[in-house]
């Protein structure tokens, strides 16, 4: 298990695709940093707070990772790897535990060069986070768990597929379909419970109508089964992070351990009975 | 050529990704017309104005996420059953290969664009006839087919000369993803207003105050040049047509035509000399 893991991260150190995705993210870091800074605007009476700014990167997320775990793990099966180090008497268990695990320090090498750069940067143009230090510590736990999920998810699709190009191309379309999934759900439940039938603007100002109740305002079941898979899911977790919404944050944990625990296992079953051609 | 096309023509009919993206596009088409279609009537019935020609375009966007999946696919197979090799071998020249591959993908991304129109019928039938009338609606049909042949034109240079399928997928899909995100930035900070007012709550009501220059507008040559660029950029086109915000058409198709017509120009330059293993 520790040769396997060795000879992962070792593997790691050498590829392209692995310093490709820490480039990006040092860039993409750098760049929403600069894009997002204005003289004007930080000496007005509404800055930019490094709140808004330092969580924009786990957008992208899904995406690195996908393409990172996809590219690295298929790899295994193009080159007959992963055939040979069960030829040598490996057991399929610790080949895709060591895999799960070098794919996670990935995760977390990316997170913290994404902290590094955003939070050096960041600090310097924008100044502290608005949030207190045990929210900051809280925010980044939740952050590692929801990689974890992504990363257990990608992983588990590539090493139960043995077509390098497909597994690639089906990591990134979940991730894009779950990227709009928590999109969609987000929307969905922020709508208000009632509005104002009409808005009126005149010289005296804006007035507002009577209220009434909003048809688009998710209620009871249908509510509940919206909030349950967008905490569920790292792209909904994720998405209120980046959307400062810590509302059922205390949640949040204990469902990413959940979620982490049921894809590694079922995709454990499913490498357990793969035909390694 | 035209042997080249023709079998490139006939696997095409055989392929079971651009069958697979044809129903994807359908599907996704017609699932956010009817989805949309439904909330839209609803507004309008509480008093909302809102036509057809506002959310009728909106998912054109994606006919670029399922061209980048398609195309590299398609081409990546060329390379790695030795397709492409073999075509050579038999005397075909380079250039010629590449067109004809640009051709199928086109006439590809042809079918994608009457498979999108054909998911989004059923909105004339529930929301009404557009109010944009024939002409500018096959103007804007016409740009769609510019914009999509452009991206087409791009994803064909990079499926030509990148040997390895699952990197070519990858890095499709990323450059989508980033002139997606880069015209998405541009057009963001286009539609800043040049005068802001912020409304704050008194005794009377909201009052808004004063207006007051808006730091994020942008004015002058940059402007200009950013406006260019995404009229230039495929993405930035698709971003105006799924916005209803279409002002030079001429100029735009002009774009178009360039933007195909530089990838094609360096894609067959660079196929030309790239060494095919």
């Amino acid at each position: 298990m520790i040769k396997l893991l060795s000879a992962n991260l070792y593997r790691l150190r050498k590829s392209r695709v692995f310093w490709v995705e820490l480039g990006f993210t040092l860039v993409f870091s750098l760049l929403i940093c600069k894009w997002n800074y204005s003289p004007a605007i930080q000496s007005s009476q509404n800055p930019v707070y490094l709140d808004d700014v330092f969580f924009i990167y786990y957008e992208l997320l899904g995406f690195v990772l996908a393409a990172g775990i996809s590219l690295l793990v298929g790899t295994e099966y193009s080159d007959g790897t992963l055939r040979n180090k069960l030829i040598v008497g490996h057991s399929r268990g610790s080949v895709f535990l060591s895999h799960l695990l070098a794919s996670v320090a990935t995760s977390v090498l990316l997170l913290l060069i994404h902290g590094a750069v955003s939070g050096a940067v960041g600090f310097y143009l924008f100044g502290g986070f608005q949030l207190s230090v045990s929210q900051v510590a809280y925010t980044m736990a939740c952050i590692f768990l929801s990689t974890a999920v992504y990363t257990a998810i990608f992983l588990c699709i590539t090493i139960n597929g043995s077509n390098k190009a497909v597994s690639a191309v089906l990591c990134l379309l979940l991730a894009l379909v779950l990227l709009y999934l928590s999109s969609w759900l987000g929307a969905a439940l922020v709508e208000p419970e009632v509005i104002h039938s009409q808005v009126i603007i005149s010289l005296d100002g804006i007035s507002y109508g009577p209220e009434i109740p909003n048809p688009a305002y998710l209620s009871g079941l249908r509510r509940s089964v919206c909030e349950f898979f967008y905490d569920l899911l790292p792209s909904g977790q994720l998405n209120q992070i980046i959307q400062q919404d810590f509302a059922r944050a205390a949640r949040w944990p204990w469902f990413s351990l959940a979620f982490f625990a049921a894809v590694t296992w079922v995709g454990f079953l499913f490498f357990r009975q793969k035909n390694v051609q | 050529m035209m042997k080249l096309l023709s079998a490139s023509l006939v696997r095409l009919k055989k392929d079971k990704t651009f069958w697979f993206c044809t129903l994807g596009i359908l599907c996704s088409s017609l699932f956010m017309m009817l989805s949309v279609s439904h909330s839209v009537i609803d507004s309008v019935n509480r008093g909302y104005e809102m036509c057809l020609d506002d959310y009728f375009f909106n998912a054109i966007t994606f006919l670029g996420l399922f061209l980048s999946v398609f195309v590299s696919l398609f081409l990546g197979t060329e390379y790695s059953d030795g397709t492409l090799r073999n075509k050579v071998i038999v005397g075909h020249r380079r250039d010629r290969i590449y067109l004809s591959n640009f051709i199928t993908c086109a006439v590809a991304d042809l079918v994608f664009v009457a498979a999108w129109l054909l998911g989004s019928l059923p909105g004339l039938f529930l929301a009404g006839p557009l109010e944009m009338g024939v002409q500018n609606f096959l103007i804007y049909l016409l740009l769609i087919l510019g914009w999509t042949m452009a991206l087409t034109a791009l994803f064909t240079v990079i499926g030509s000369l990148s040997d390895n399928k699952a990197m070519t997928v990858v890095l499709m899909l990323f450059l989508w993803l980033g002139l997606l995100l880069c015209a998405s930035a541009i057009y963001d900070r286009l539609c800043e207003p040049e005068m802001q007012s912020s409304a704050i709550m008194t005794l009377n009501g909201l009052e808004v105050q004063d207006p007051t220059p808006n730091p994020l507008y942008v004015s002058g040559r940059l402007r200009t040049v950013l406006e260019a660029l995404l009229d230039f950029l495929p993405t930035g086109q698709s971003i105006l047509l799924a916005n209803n915000e279409i002002v030079n058409p001429l100029r735009q198709l002009l774009f178009s035509l360039a933007f195909s017509f530089l990838s094609s120009f360096s894609g067959i330059m660079l196929f030309r000399k790239k060494d095919l293993r």
